[in-house]
C-alpha cells in the first residue's frame, strides 16, 4: 500500500450515508470519506453521531500512523529503521505496536504474512507511493528467493527500540493499515459521541460499539473503490473486522510481466496461487487482514487453514469461482 | 523475561535449541514429542510476537533437568468475530415487486413474509485500491 497520501487532501465525499439511493433501505448513519495512507478512508457513525468530529479524530490517528509506518516517506520512523543497517533504533510506541502487529500476523500465519517483504516489493518496482509507481516499465532485477523472515526483526519493549538484521527491509503496508482501522473505529465512535462507528481503510473494516440494526451492511467486492450500491454480495457484521486482500488491486508490469503487491515470503515474488481475492472476518481487522492475505499466499491449502480456525471467509478463484468457508453465510 | 537482557535470553534459547537438536539427549529423555508440539504452537517472545489485541502471549518455562529447559510462548490464535458474519437480506428480484404484471393468484394460507429489503451497504470491502 502507499502511504504518501494525507488525510484531508480530498473533500469529504459525503456527509450523510447514502440516504438518497433508496428511501426504503436507508439507514440512519452519517459518513465522511477522504484519502489517506494512499487509499480511500470511509468513516460511518450511527445516526446520533457527529461524522465531522469522527473524521478529525481518524485524520489525526492516520497522520501519526503515516509518520511512523510509511515505507516511502524519508522522515518516517520505519524509513529510518530500514536504513539503520543492523543498529538498534529507538522507536515510538506506535511503531513498536505496528511492528508487534506485523510479527504477530507472521507468527499466527506460519510466516505466510511476513513484514520483511520490503526489499522484495522495492525490487519488484513498488518503491514509492503506489499512485506514483509507473504502471509499466523495463524488466526489473528481482531475486526469487525467500525473504529474510520475521525472525530477523528484534524488538526490545522496555526501552522501546527495534533492530533489523542488516539488509532487511520491513513493509507494514497491510498490517499497519488494519491495525490503524482497529484503533480508528473506537476513536471515531468516541469523538462522534455515537453509539457505533465503522472505519474502512482501503476496504479493511473495523467496527466499534453498537451497530445499526442487525449489523453494519458491507458490500463484498474485489476493489474497495466499488460504490456501495453496486451489485454484489452484502454481509452484516456487528463486531470485529472484515478485510479483503486481492491480487487485482495494485498491479503493474515490468518487462511485460504482470506483478502485484502480495508477496509470497517463500519465493520473494508476487503470490501465484488459485485465489485472486480473499475476504475474511475476525475478532479484529488486523486478524481479518492477516487471514485474508495469508489465504492468497497459502493458495490451495488456504480453505482448510481458515476452516480449522473457524474464520468466516470468501475466496474468489482466478476463474471467478467463489468458495466460502468457516461459516461465511450463503448468499441470499 | 524480566531482568534478563535480550542477548542473554537469546544465548539461553540458543543453548536450549542446541541441546534439544543434538538429538541424543532429547531422544533419550523422550522430548522429541514435546519439542515438536511446542514448536508448532509457540513463537519466540524475544522477537516480539504479540497480538495487537488485549490478550497477551502466555509464556511458559519448564525445567526438565539441571541443564535443559523448554520455554514456550503461546500466541493467541485468530478468532472469528463474536457475532459472526450474517447474510444481508435479499435484494428485491425483478418480477417480485408489486405491480409486476403477473396475474393475481388465490392465496389459501398466509405466505412466508416477504424478505426484508437489504439495507444499502455503508461501506465496501475489497482490495486496497489506490486513488488514481
Amino acid at each position: 500500500m502507499g502511504w504518501a497520501g494525507r488525510a484531508g487532501d480530498m473533500p469529504a465525499r459525503s456527509r450523510r450515508a447514502p440516504r438518497d439511493l433508496d428511501p426504503d433501505r436507508r439507514m440512519e448513519t452519517a459518513a465522511a470519506g477522504w484519502q489517506a495512507l494512499g487509499t480511500w478512508v470511509h468513516v460511518v457513525v450511527t445516526g446520533d453521531g457527529d461524522a465531522a468530529a469522527a473524521q478529525r479524530a481518524v485524520e489525526a490517528l492516520l497522520d501519526a500512523v503515516d509518520r511512523a509506518c510509511s515505507r516511502f516517506r524519508d522522515d518516517s520512523e520505519l524509513g529510518a529503521l530500514n536504513r539503520a543497517e543492523g543498529r538498534w533504533l529507538e522507536v515510538s510506541p506506535l511503531l513498536l505496536e505496528a511492528l508487534e502487529a506485523g510479527l504477530w500476523a507472521a507468527a499466527t500465519t506460519g510466516g505466510a504474512v511476513d513484514p520483511t517483504v520490503g526489499r522484495a516489493l522495492r525490487t519488484a518496482g513498488y518503491d514509492r507511493d503506489f499512485a506514483a509507481v509507473p504502471s509499466s516499465g523495463a524488466p526489473t532485477a528481482m531475486r526469487h528467493e525467500p525473504v529474510p523472515g520475521w525472525r530477523a526483526v528484534e524488538l526490545d519493549r522496555a526501552p522501546g527500540r527495534a533492530r533489523l538484521a542488516p539488509g532487511v527491509e520491513v513493509d507494514l503496508g497491510s498490517t499497519a493499515k488494519a491495525l490503524a482501522a482497529d484503533r480508528a473505529a473506537p476513536a471515531a465512535r468516541a469523538a462522534a459521541r455515537a453509539s457505533g462507528a465503522l472505519v474502512s481503510l482501503g476496504g479493511d473494516i473495523a467496527v466499534a460499539g453498537r451497530p445499526p440494526g442487525n449489523g453494519w451492511p458491507v458490500l463484498v467486492a474485489e476493489d474497495c473503490s466499488m460504490p456501495v450500491d453496486a451489485e454484489g454480495e452484502v454481509v452484516l457484521i456487528a463486531d470485529g473486522g472484515l478485510a479483503t486482500s486481492s491480487t487485482r488491486a495494485r498491479r503493474w508490469t515490468r518487462g511485460g510481466v504482470e506483478l502485484h503487491h502480495i508477496i509470497d515470503p517463500a519465493t520473494g515474488a508476487p503470490a501465484r496461487g488459485p485465489w485472486r481475492t480473499a475476504t475474511a472476518a475476525a475478532e479484529s481487522c488486523l486478524a481479518a487482514n492477516a487471514a485474508a492475505t495469508a489465504a492468497i499466499v497459502m493458495g490451495a491449502r488456504a480453505a482448510d487453514w481458515l476452516e480449522e480456525r473457524g474464520l468466516p471467509a470468501r475466496l474468489v478463484g482466478t476463474d471467478g469461482s467463489v468458495v466460502t468457508v468457516g461459516g461465511w453465510p450463503e448468499e441470499r | 523475561m524480566v531482568g534478563t537482557s535480550q542477548q542473554e535470553r537469546k544465548e539461553q534459547e540458543g543453548a536450549v535449541v542446541r541441546r534439544l537438536t543434538i538429538g541424543a539427549g532429547a531422544a533419550a529423555l523422550g522430548l522429541a514429542w514435546y519439542f515438536t508440539s511446542s514448536a508448532a504452537t509457540a513463537a519466540p517472545l524475544a522477537f516480539g510476537a504479540q497480538p495487537a489485541a488485549a490478550e497477551p502471549p502466555v509464556v511458559g518455562i519448564e525445567q526438565l533437568d539441571d541443564r535443559v529447559f523448554v520455554r514456550t510462548v503461546h500466541v493467541p490464535a485468530m478468532r472469528a468475530p463474536a457475532g459472526g458474519v450474517k447474510a444481508g437480506a435479499a435484494r428485491p428480484a425483478a418480477g417480485q415487486a408489486a405491480g409486476s404484471g403477473a396475474p393475481a393468484q388465490p392465496v389459501a394460507a398466509p405466505a412466508t413474509p416477504a424478505p426484508t429489503p437489504a439495507p444499502t451497504p455503508v461501506a465496501t470491502t475489497g482490495g486496497s485500491a489506490p486513488p488514481r
